[in-house]
């Protein structure tokens, strides 16, 4: 099979209004450990359908390397984003943002981090997001 | 089939440190966990990671009535009773069991709502959910 979607998370929506002035927020994930083993070109497609993020604060959509391990208890995603895109007050809503490349680890796992500029407003977005899945299989 | 174990959330670390004093946030963790063939359900929670000393966290399981018939609203209530709440337990590893009742709809949602009543300190936990179902009261 050349290539799959595979849904993270439904039209949902993510308030970081109320995170500390001039704050990063830790990464909090979304959706499941998707196993990317056959089939590394990993595309991450972010739909925003409502956008309340004010002044220059962001919501920011990062996919990690994940070091998922079955039957462990503890979780092991990268401390960094492998890529990401952010959600700022200049994005128009409706709308599509995607990125796309190559997965190096077994699992990937999506997760939101967010920062508080501290000029005031809100830090809210309405978002759905799904990775595209494929291999270099003809 | 008299009942099936559902992994809701993988191992995760949820780490809302960055909360303003005073203030809350709600995270959801799932959504549209399939209940249709079910009577009665149970959470099971594993806390394999647990720092609270800056406020505490809830976990609350909802009835999820999700439809196509209008797919782009969310429909949730909280089922009563079927909170926990992280903030007391003084060690780690813990399972916890949280019965979700009968009657449980089409779906079931879950979050999280962190809230900071320290200035200082983590609000952090490492934890997984899984939904025990069974098809009797």
């Amino acid at each position: 099979m050349a290539g799959k979607l595979v849904p993270i998370i439904p039209k949902t929506t993510y308030d970081f209004t109320n995170i500390q002035a001039g704050a990063i927020t830790a990464a909090l994930p979304i959706g499941d450990p998707v196993d990317t083993l056959e089939y590394p070109l990993v595309g991450l497609i972010v739909r925003v359908h409502a956008n309340n993020v004010g002044g220059t604060s962001y919501i920011q959509v990062g996919l990690y390397f994940d070091g998922f391990l079955d039957g462990s208890s503890f979780a092991y995603p990268d401390k960094d984003p492998w890529t990401e895109l952010q959600i700022t007050n200049g994005i128009a809503s409706p709308t599509v943002l995607f990125r796309y490349g190559t997965i190096w680890s077994q699992y990937a796992t999506v997760a939101l981090t967010s920062n508080n500029s501290g000029v005031g407003g809100s830090i809210a977005a309405t978002i759905s997001v799904d990775l595209y899945l494929r291999n270099a299989d003809p | 089939m008299a009942g099936d174990v559902v992994t809701v959330v993988a191992p995760r670390r949820y780490d809302f440190s960055t909360l303003t004093n005073g203030k809350s946030m709600v995270f959801r963790l799932s959504q549209r966990v399939d209940a249709r063939n079910w009577v009665g359900a149970a959470l099971l929670m594993r806390l394999t990671e647990l720092d609270m000393g800056g406020g505490n966290v809830v976990i609350q399981a909802q009835r999820d009535g999700w439809t196509t018939d209008d797919p782009g609203n969310d429909f949730l209530t909280n089922i009563p009773g079927a909170a926990f709440t992280l903030g007391a337990e003084p060690f780690t590893p813990i399972f916890e069991v949280i019965d979700l009742g009968v009657c449980l709809g089409s779906y079931l949602a879950f979050t999280a709502t962190a809230s900071r009543t320290s200035a200082t300190n983590n609000i952090l936990a490492t934890l997984s959910l899984e939904v025990r179902f069974r098809n009797n009261a």
